[in-house]
């Protein structure tokens, strides 16, 4: 407590976007500097490797570059088709490269970016996130296990099926239910979901 | 199991799944592992075949889409890409000297980076312009107004919890008559404000705090729209009126219902 800001970023996202589809490159910028830490977790998360989940933050956002204008600005939420857009590429990668090394080289010590750009957005990004972490962790471990193998392990229904040896039809309906339970809990703690 | 056109069952694409055992894909939970990501090849290729057919399976793609769409949130962030990354991305934009498309590119649900979401919502407004859900979407004004009604008292009163930010012990809540759009804030354990500090309250909208006024006692009152806004916040300010912007981080934060 206590820290001076500076003051809140004045632009939204869709104002950012906005800029985007008229080709301005601070746009982008922008949009990286509020998402690209967000976007580099999720493809870290999903990848294990440093460099191949920022070749996937990269490509995702020259795809909002070079794709923006089809994006309707007045439905759904910017950071939502971002991060869409990373969690597809990510899972992309990991499965084209079954096999491989998921750490090739040993981390480089790299200066962390310590200056948050807008607390506020990150406020309610976190509130967002321990409601979301709160919600995971109230299903059922099974349910839990197979909806996070999938959505950051990458695995297909079979994989699971066969690493928690169950029917597949069992994988589909543990996703189901556990994705239903989830929306239910997200709806009630009032996260909006677009 | 494809070859289904419209079905003639209830269901509502606004409030998620229901009446899966009605469509064979759905009662099989094929919309759920497809926006996971997790159907195997052929099964990807059977559901995409099927899902421009099915309302059912649209609109559980969709709930099940949004609800996944969360789930980045979950990651802990420990790691941060390198600065390089930055200046790789703007370096490349530069680079990027292709003329702004001036139409949207076509839609291609078999273009799996395409946004599974977007891609449904253009799928379903695709088929609503064929007429060929006109009449659901009759039944579904009818069910929307039933539950409107069954759940107008439910409604009237909100209650959001607020929780402390990290190094903070502050909780509270926010109690919320929607109707008359006047609420009650109650925050527990907020540190000591120094002599001319005040605590104020910030409604978040898409990032950006809007101030909601100031208090001094841990029970305030707050009127205004909540719903207009996605976060509600409390830091110490200088007083008596407080500030236009916030100069710290928050105490406590919650998030608000839409």
């Amino acid at each position: 407590m206590g820290e001076s800001t500076t003051g809140p970023n004045a632009e939204s996202d869709q104002a950012l976007l906005a800029a985007v589809q008229r080709r301005d490159e601070r746009a982008i910028a922008a949009l990286y500097d509020r998402y690209g830490g967000l976007a580099f977790g999720l493809a870290y998360r999903i990848l294990d490797d440093r460099g191949a989940a920022e070749d996937v933050v990269q490509d995702a956002f020259m795809s909002v570059w070079r794709r923006a204008v089809s994006f309707q600005l007045d439905r759904g939420s910017v950071r939502t088709w971002l991060l869409s857009i990373v969690h597809h590429r990510a899972i992309d990668r990991l499965r084209g490269a079954a096999g491989k090394s998921r750490r090739d080289e040993p981390l480089d010590e790299i200066d962390r970016i310590a200056q948050v750009d807008d607390p506020w957005r990150e406020v309610s990004i976190r509130v967002q996130g321990d409601v979301l972490k709160r919600g995971l962790a109230t299903l059922p471990e099974a349910q839990r296990q197979t909806i996070e193998l999938a959505y950051f392990g990458g695995y297909t229904q079979q994989e699971i099926a066969t690493a928690m040896d169950v029917p597949v039809g069992t994988v589909k309906g543990r996703m189901r239910i556990g994705l239903q339970k989830l929306r239910e809990l997200l709806s009630g703690a009032g996260v909006e979901l677009t | 199991m494809s070859g289904r056109t419209v079905h003639d069952h209830d269901f509502n694409l606004e409030d998620g799944p229901a009446g899966p055992e009605a469509c064979a894909f759905a009662a099989q939970g094929f919309p759920a592992a497809f926006v996971l990501e997790a159907l195997d090849g052929d099964d990807v290729a059977a559901f995409r075949q099927h899902l421009p057919t099915c309302a059912i399976c649209q609109a559980e793609v969709a709930a099940f889409g949004a609800t996944t769409a969360q789930l980045p949130l979950a990651v802990e962030l420990t790691e941060q890409p390198s600065p390089a990354l930055r200046e790789r991305l703007l370096a490349a934009v530069a680079a990027d000297s292709a003329p702004a498309p001036t139409a949207p590119e076509p839609i291609a649900l078999a273009e799996r980076r395409w946004p599974r979401v977007y891609a449904v919502a253009a799928v379903i407004l695709l088929v609503l312009s064929l007429g060929l859900l006109g009449w659901n979407l009759n039944l579904q004004r009818q069910m929307r107004q039933t539950q409107a009604d069954l759940n107008a008292a439910r409604n009237e009163l909100a209650v959001y919890k607020l929780n402390p930010t990290s190094g903070q012990q502050a909780t509270g809540e926010v109690l919320y008559l929607r109707d008359r759009q006047q609420a009650v804030l109650v925050v527990n354990n907020l540190p000591p404000l120094q002599p001319g500090q005040v605590y104020q309250i910030w409604l978040i909208d898409n990032g950006q705090p809007t101030g909601a006024g100031v208090f001094i006692t841990p029970t305030t009152g707050i009127s205004g729209n909540l719903a207009r806004y996605q976060t509600i916040a409390v830091t110490i300010e200088p007083g008596p009126t407080g500030s236009a912007a916030p100069t710290m981080t928050p105490i406590v934060a919650g998030a608000l219902s839409q």
